[in-house]
């Protein structure tokens, strides 16, 4: 037990160290990097909507140079075929035999831009291999490597030319986040290093060195899983979801999925606090991200979230 | 087809109730009846449907017809009788419409009525269980309208279930009831009203005939039960309960002088004064008599009454102004060495030693010869009391005597007979020689209960006895019976009748058996208790009783006793239904939330619903400053009990309470 | 909401329930949504006690007091019995699909015991009207409806619901008005406007658009004529039918892809508000019925041109909500 907590001392430092180069890199986000961060932590997946130029793949960019990972990125386009994602068995002559050329989603961080262009078929292949950890090809199944995360990004449904996910695949990831506009302080340094940097700060994620390796992350994970989480807390989860599902105004209840992924969050969350035990507090702290993305499948994300903050402020803390 | 199933059950249970109702009643109504309510109910069982058809000329007329044959046979239609016999009537007659749920629920409410009315004329412990069996009928009737009629459960289950729910619902009520009867306050009639005057006159008559009855009937009813309150007792062969005095003599039958005057003040006051002394024998007791129809009561010799109701003759005779109509209660001091040698005036030397002109000439003859052999009273009585040790025998079935001397018939002839033969003669022989003398009757002797609580006088300890007057000791009372048969006397009747040999008595046969005798007493026990406690608790009863058991007689201890009887009774219903909905916080630590919240509501600061404590009670700490110490405390630890992972000692969730409890607001 | 205040007792009882108004979805049985009262019979009840009593003092008869005690108590004791009949059952109410006004909505009610057939003699039903008995059938969770007649189109509030029971002895009524958290949309009674109604002196839209189509009118081919049905587009009518006969048609084109119809607010000139509204909602539902795309023109409210059950509820819905306050005086002309 001392050892484990020592280790969690060293590891949670880490995590600090994380936040901190990535927001060199994506300015004044410090919370929502936080969130990214907690989600991996989580083991989920992510989902960032925002407006092109936001800063989102300087985003996954920079975490995956920070966690040490294998990263690619796929532009998810109206054309792009499953294939084109997973890999295709190609005839070899030499050999005569097929063999598998992998595709994309083999990688440790994946970047899937701007996912709602892309045509269901292929949205749904993603989602798949998110779920399942493993890509079946030719009825040959294949796993995904350890870790793997994917990081899509898409653009505000209302724009033209988008296939709006389904509720079904969007509970897949476990937080939404929306990244917003900087701040005027943010917004003024990235302006004033548009001077001194020669490539814009695209190029500067690159130089970020990795702070952990994927063992430390592995154990991080499992410290989060490992929070003890207190009946008072279970019973307080419990009364977001049932007046999530009780409430006619909200579309569709939380579903037994959509409370894993709260509790689960919760927890990473309480471990980037440098706590063992969870709080209310980390609860709320998630809970939009968590659930906004859930509970209607349509509607801006600023509306979604108001109607999560909504449920936030009538379910009592502490007693029914 | 379900429907119709069930209304003919809830017509099962009126029916049955209303027959309980109605059945004991049958001897008070006339014959007629009985048999009328039994056709319609078997028409009604046997033809559901078919009396109500029947066309409304017919029942008006089966109506009018009734209500005049009931006139007829009772006389009066405003008696008692007529209105109980009207109410089955119309109960009877109204099931032949029973057809929509408001003339159910008025048949319930008749049966209730008749099953009351049955109290006006019997009022046992077995009549009043008898009435609540059927109050308790007629109530799980009423509940079969209200409760759920699904399919689901069996008839007989159901029944069942009912049943039970009414028992539970009675026997709740039962002890509230009991503190009603207790303490609500009575009050006298608020109107006259025709009474139930037919009691039947049982007990001991004011004449005396000696022989004209060949077999005297053992009566084993009670006449009276005794409770002694003084702690000397005479012993059971000392116990001549007397009634009156015979005086009038006609040749056979012994007959009482209606008394001119009650006992004169004087005297009063001498035995008022022997009363109030504390030394010497002394008997005060509680008599609860039975009703005779007649006026006279009984006592122990020279007994004083406070009561206003009776009157005390010059013989010492107690009687009351009007005859018992019911079981009657009274208290009487008797002392028993009081004398009243007040020397008898000459009209009453008169009447004392009065007899017919002729007749029995023989007797008169042996009088006058023991007079002038033997002189003194005393000395005749010896006499006699000797001659009644040889020769005499005691029997209840003597055989009769001749018609014209028939003392003279007894005394030398047959010398066979019971006390009225013994008392009857001597007293003739005994004023023939010149002596005064008169017969007194009452009962003799007693049986106490199996906790010798009480003496219960039975019919068949009726006696008579002689009082001859001595110059020295005022009038004497002599039993030549005793003489005669000292276990008489001694043992009791009943058994004496066993030792007679000539007991046919089938239910003198079993009280052989000790056990069938002992559970006899013990319900006589039960009856007695009954009469003294519950149909005999009247005001003055009430108030002794009330004080006793609350210490002084206020409204605010008895609505205080009621209350804690109704707490008491309610309270498990109450704790088992809490228990049932199950939505009290059980938890002790969130119930410490709750007692937070509620104090800090005082304080005017009021907890959000997304609001952590911690949050809370920080944003309270900057509001309040004073309490800032203290709610910072008490947020660290209920987060600490609400939310780490080691377990909360009832130690720690103590601590917070008591810091909870002292946050002072101002 | 019927409010009934014709006697003191329903006034007492609204004076109570002012306090008590929060909706809910859900509501527990407990000792402050309950009330007790003596019902009819309870005081024919208490009636007869007075005469026994009376009966038992005048003849001095302490058996017949001690029964009149007796039956008092038992009332006492029902009023408890009554509580816990009761208390503890919870009320939920699910959401009601919407109806046409004049319509009967049903209610779903969901009613679950803490404990299998505790309940006994329940009867529920809309304020001052229980009347559907419960059957719990030996379940701890039964599900009943309640019907709704619909009187105005709107979102409608449901009245409170009633809950009564005389269990165990008929002597107390012990009953519950529950606010529920319910409203029912209601959509305008679907009514055809009468042609004169439909006024079809044409707007400017609707002129550009017969523009279009005379321009057009030689090259289509019209292989039958069917009778025009109200909420069409007034567009496809053959004038020149309608001229002949007196009778409108509408033309049934094949090869022009069925063009996309307005509903507006201002078609029905003559019509009034609530009017304007029942025929918008025939039309919209004609249109459906033919599968046909159209858009909706509400002064407050546009939607835009679709087709489908989902469309067509969200028009209803429109219309069912559209406020009176927002509409536009009615044009006297």
């Amino acid at each position: 037990m001392n050892i484990v907590e020592r280790e969690t001392r060293v590891n949670v430092n880490l995590l600090e160290q994380i936040e901190a180069s990535v927001s060199e890199v994506l300015l004044g986000k410090q919370a929502k990097i936080k969130l990214v961060i907690c989600c991996l932590l989580a083991r989920g997946h992510l989902l960032i909507e925002d407006l092109p130029g936001m800063g989102k793949t300087t985003l996954a960019q920079a975490f995956a140079e920070v966690l040490g990972l294998a990263y690619n990125r796929v532009q998810f386009t109206s054309d792009l075929l499953p294939a084109d994602l997973l890999g295709v068995s190609i005839f070899n002559r030499q050999e005569s035999s097929f063999s598998f050329q992998q595709g994309p989603i083999f990688t440790q961080l994946l970047l899937a831009d701007e996912i709602n262009r892309t045509t269901p078929k292929t949205q749904s292949a993603l989602l798949e291999a998110m779920e399942e950890q493993q890509v079946s090809i030719d009825g040959k199944t294949r796993p995904l490597p350890e870790p793997f995360f994917v990081i899509a990004t898409q653009n505000p449904s209302s724009h033209s030319g988008t296939y709006p996910l389904p509720e079904s695949q969007l509970d897949r990831f476990l937080m939404r986040i929306e990244l917003g506009y900087p701040n005027a302080a943010a917004e003024r340094i990235i302006l004033q290093r548009l001077g001194t940097a020669t490539k814009g700060h695209r190029a500067r994620a690159n130089k970020l060195s990795a702070i952990i390796n994927v063992e430390q992350l592995e154990t991080l994970q499992y410290q989060a899983s490992q929070v003890s989480v207190s009946d008072a807390l279970l019973d307080y989860v419990q009364r977001l979801i049932s007046y999530s599902r009780d409430n006619e105004s909200i579309g569709c209840g939380i579903s037994p999925r959509g409370s894993l992924a709260l509790l689960s969050a919760a927890k990473a969350w309480a471990l980037i606090e440098h706590r063992d035990y969870l709080l209310p507090e980390d609860i709320q702290q998630v809970f939009p991200a968590v659930i906004a993305h859930r509970i209607s499948a349509t509607g801006a994300v600023k509306a979604q979230e108001a109607v999560a903050d909504h449920i936030l402020t009538q379910v009592d803390v502490i007693y029914s | 087809m379900l429907i119709a199933r069930q209304k003919n059950n809830q017509w099962y249970w009126l029916g049955g109730g209303l027959a309980m109702a109605i059945i004991p009643l049958w001897a008070e109504l006339p014959g007629w009846l009985l048999p009328f309510v039994i056709a319609i109910y078997l028409w009604r069982l046997i033809y559901p449907q078919h009396l109500a058809r029947q066309g409304k000329w017919i029942k008006l007329l089966v109506v009018t017809v009734s209500v005049m044959l009931l006139s007829v046979s009772i006389g009066s239609i405003f008696s008692l009788q007529g209105f109980v016999g009207l109410l089955v009537l119309a109960s009877s007659l109204k099931l032949i419409e029973l057809e929509t749920r408001r003339d159910y629920l008025l048949m319930v409410f008749l049966g209730c009525l008749i099953s009351a009315c049955q109290l006006l004329f019997y009022n046992s412990v077995l009549s009043f269980g008898y009435t609540l069996c059927s109050l308790l009928i007629l109530h799980t009737a009423l509940l079969q309208m209200f409760i759920n009629s699904e399919s689901a459960q069996s008839v007989k289950q159901r029944l069942l279930a009912s049943i039970l729910k009414v028992t539970i619902i009675f026997l709740q009520a039962l002890p509230i009831a009991i503190i009603l009867f207790i303490v609500m306050p009575r009050i006298g009639s608020i109107w006259t009203v025709p009474i139930n005057s037919n009691v039947a006159k049982t007990g001991v008559t004011d004449s005396l005939t000696a022989g004209d009855i060949g077999q005297l009937n053992q009566d084993f009813s009670v006449a009276m039960r005794i409770t002694f309150s003084s702690s000397a007792q005479p012993s059971v062969s000392q116990m001549y309960w007397r009634g009156m005095s015979l005086a009038a003599f006609d040749g056979k039958t012994w007959r009482r002088v209606p008394e001119a005057a009650p006992l004169s003040d004087k005297l009063r006051n001498k035995l008022q004064k022997v009363t109030e002394r504390t030394a010497g024998p002394l008997y005060r007791y509680q008599i609860m008599q039975e009703a005779t129809g007649r006026p006279w009561l009984y006592s122990l010799s020279t007994p004083i009454v406070r009561n206003r109701e009776i009157v005390q003759g010059q013989d010492y005779s107690l009687s009351r102004h009007s005859p018992l109509q019911r079981r009657f209660q009274y208290e009487v001091t008797s002392a028993a060495d009081f004398i009243d040698n007040t020397p008898l005036g000459h009209e009453q030397y008169l009447r004392y030693t009065q007899l017919p002109g002729a007749g029995n000439p023989q007797t008169r003859a042996f009088a006058q010869q023991l007079k002038q052999r033997l002189g003194s009273t005393q000395n005749i009585i010896d006499f006699l009391t000797e001659q009644y040790q040889h020769g005499f025998s005691y029997t209840l079935s003597p055989g009769k005597l001749s018609t014209e001397n028939p003392i003279d018939d007894f005394l030398f002839n047959t010398k066979r007979g019971y006390c009225e033969h013994f008392a009857s003669s001597s007293a003739f022989l005994l004023r023939a020689a010149g002596v005064p003398a008169r017969i007194a009757t009452g009962y003799q002797g007693g049986q106490w209960s199996t906790d010798h609580q009480y003496l219960l006088v039975t019919q068949a300890q009726a006696h008579a006895w002689v009082e001859f007057w001595d110059e020295q000791s005022g009038w004497v009372r002599w039993d030549p019976t005793a003489v005669v048969a000292p276990e008489r006397i001694s043992r009791g009747t009943s058994e004496f009748l066993l030792l007679d040999g000539r007991a046919q008595d089938i239910a003198a046969l079993f009280r052989k058996n000790s056990w069938v005798r002992n559970w006899q007493l013990q319900w006589d026990g039960l009856n007695y208790q009954w009469h003294r406690w519950v149909l005999g608790y009247n005001s003055q009863l009430q108030f002794q009783f009330v004080k006793k058991l609350l210490g002084a007689v206020d409204s605010w201890r008895i609505g205080l006793l009621i209350l804690l009887v109704l707490g008491l009774v309610i309270a498990p219903l109450m704790i088992k239904s809490s228990r049932k909905s199950g939505t009290r916080q059980t938890d002790p630590v969130i119930k410490l939330c709750h007692k937070l919240d509620k104090k800090m509501a005082k304080l005017q600061l009021h907890r959000e619903p997304q609001e952590t404590l911690s949050r809370f009670l920080s944003r309270a700490a900057i509001e309040q400053p004073s309490l800032a110490v203290a709610l910072r405390s008490i947020a660290a630890d209920l987060e600490k009990l609400l939310y780490y992972p080691t377990s909360s000692s009832s130690a720690e969730i103590a601590t917070v309470a008591a810091n909870i409890k002292k946050l002072k607001y101002r | 909401m019927p409010i009934h205040t014709e006697n003191w007792n329903a006034r007492f009882i609204n004076l109570l329930l002012s306090k008590r108004k929060t909706l809910k979805k859900r509501h527990q049985l407990t000792h402050k949504n309950l009330f007790i009262f003596p019902s009819l019979l309870g005081l024919c009840y208490l009636l007869f006690i007075m005469l026994l009593w009376l009966l038992g003092t005048n003849y001095q008869n302490n058996l017949i007091l001690a029964l009149s005690y007796l039956l008092i108590s038992i009332m006492l004791v029902s009023i408890f019995h009554s509580y816990v009949n009761l208390q503890g059952l919870t009320v939920s109410v699910a959401p009601s699909a919407a109806v046409f006004c004049g319509e009967i909505a049903i209610i779903p009610l969901c009613f679950e015991s803490a404990q299998q057939g505790r309940y006994q003699g329940i009867k529920i039903g809309w304020r001052g009207a229980p009347i559907a008995p419960i059957e719990w059938g030996g379940k701890g969770e039964i599900a009943a409806t309640l019907a709704f007649k619909t009187t105005v189109r709107g979102k409608i509030q449901v009245p409170r619901l009633e809950l009564r029971s005389y269990y165990p002895l008929g002597l107390l009524r012990c009953w519950c008005l529950l606010p529920l958290d319910l409203q029912v949309v209601v959509y305008p009674q679907a009514v055809a406007a009468s042609p004169i109604e439909s006024g079809f002196e044409a707007d400017a839209e609707a002129a550009a658009n017969a523009t279009q189509y005379r321009r057009r009118a030689d090259t289509v081919e019209f292989d039958n004529l069917q009778r025009y049905q109200q909420g069409e587009s007034i567009k496809n009518i053959a004038w020149k039918h309608y001229a002949r006969s007196d009778i409108l048609y509408r033309k049934n084109s094949l090869n022009t892809p069925q063009a996309n119809t307005s509903l507006r607010w201002d078609q029905y000139p003559a019509a009034g508000c609530e009017q304007k509204l029942q025929h918008l909602c025939f039309a919209a539902l004609r249109l459906s019925e033919q599968d046909r795309s159209y858009s909706l023109t509400l002064p407050q409210v546009y939607i835009e041109a679709s087709s489908g059950a989902s469309h067509l509820q969200q028009v209803l819905t429109a219309l069912a909500l559209c406020e009176e306050r927002a509409l536009p005086e009615r044009l006297n002309s």
